[in-house]
């Protein structure tokens, strides 16, 4: 079956949308913790202004083909920041859920970039406007956070073989046959 | 061994009578001088100010104290993606334990926000609360039986109180004492 292509005139409201997850670093002294089951709010923080970027995973439901289709770009976006990032999966919702959200709704607009027909970005503009900036920015990302805690779900990225895989095994055997050879003499 | 009472200072031991009674002169211990009393601390200071209720820290609140100070970034110049705490983060956060740590619903889950504040997660019987520790303001957002509550504390007047009733209600499902919206319950 051919590969869903968004309109971009709208977000039929039944549209998967996901949020991007990567492997956030921890706080150097504080890698004893044991580990955190929730969603981190730094998922859900948005720096770049009231545009929060989302994926359309699916017509209706989490289309594999598309999936497919930007699971590299997300792999690339993680190598892209200062320290390099794994994306983990996505936090995945219906758009209605946003658009319907209790309070100030929150609309799910098409945003299709150069290599991404499916990035889209829901608008937080009217949300919170009298809230000074910083505690805005927090106050948007937990609100955030519990619309997909409370209405979806989390769709891992599924491991992928690397093809360094072999070659580093290779490489392992050498270091411990030479080691045991030639570490003694 | 056997420790002699020296002289000099079994003459200075006399009986305090109360201070509600009569002419509470001291009476001499048979045997001792009747030197005047040496002033009590409490008879010059009142007893509030004598007394500071130190509450008891629980357990974890000494690996906080450890996992924040050695996040505390060596210096301003350190690459930074979220494993520092700069210092004046790390203080407000240090701060913020030891003035609550009694009242908090258990250990945190901390870790850096995006925009360089901390960010504690706490678990309860009856939901969960994030708080933010930034140097000018605390945001807490709870989920309390699938509800969110929302408050923020800027200066310091309030925060135990707050931290108290967030707690309560995070344990118990009921609001704490000074909560308007107990009135009359």
């Amino acid at each position: 079956m051919a590969r869903w292509i968004p309109q971009t005139q709208g977000i039929e409201s039944n549209e998967h949308v996901g949020r991007r997850l990567f492997d956030e670093p921890m706080l150097v002294g504080a890698k004893d913790q044991t580990s955190f089951k929730g969603l981190l709010s730094r998922h859900f923080e948005e720096t770049r202004g009231d545009e929060f970027s989302v994926d359309r995973l699916g017509r209706t439901s989490i289309d594999k083909s598309v999936v497919r289709y930007i699971r590299p770009l997300a792999d690339a976006a993680g190598k892209s920041f200062h320290a390099v990032k794994r994306f983990d999966g996505w936090a995945v919702l219906p758009a209605h859920r946003l658009a319907k959200a209790k309070g100030t709704p929150l609309p799910v607009i098409p945003s299709p970039l150069p290599d991404n027909p499916y990035h889209a970005h829901v608008l937080t503009a009217d949300l919170l406007k009298s809230e000074s900036e910083n505690i805005r920015h927090y106050h948007i990302a937990l609100h955030l956070r519990q619309v997909f805690i409370d209405h979806g779900t989390v769709h891992p990225a599924e491991i992928q073989k690397t093809t360094d895989a072999p070659r580093m095994r290779w490489i392992s055997r050498f270091k411990n046959w030479a080691s045991k050879h030639f570490s003694r003499r | 061994m056997f420790l002699a009472t020296p002289a000099a200072l079994v003459s200075e031991i006399s009986i305090r009578m109360s201070d509600y009674t009569r002419g509470g002169t001291p009476v001499p211990v048979s045997g001792v001088s009747s030197a005047p009393p040496t002033r009590l601390l409490s008879d010059y200071r009142p007893e509030e100010l004598i007394y500071v209720p130190s509450p008891i820290k629980p357990q974890w609140f000494a690996h906080i104290q450890r996992r924040v100070r050695m996040s505390t970034a060596p210096d301003q110049y350190v690459k930074n993606d979220g494993e520092w705490l700069r210092q004046e983060v790390a203080d407000a956060a240090s701060a913020f334990f030891r003035r609550t740590a009694d009242l908090l619903p258990g250990e945190p889950f901390i870790y850096s926000s995006r925009l360089g504040d901390l960010v504690a997660e706490f678990r309860a019987e009856r939901g969960t609360m994030t708080a933010i520790v930034s140097p000018t303001f605390l945001l807490f957002f709870a989920v309390i039986d699938g509800e969110p509550v929302e408050r923020r504390v800027i200066g310091s007047d309030d925060l135990r109180e707050e931290v108290r009733n967030l707690s309560l209600r995070l344990r118990t499902g009921q609001h704490g004492a000074l909560d308007p919206t107990n009135a009359g319950h």
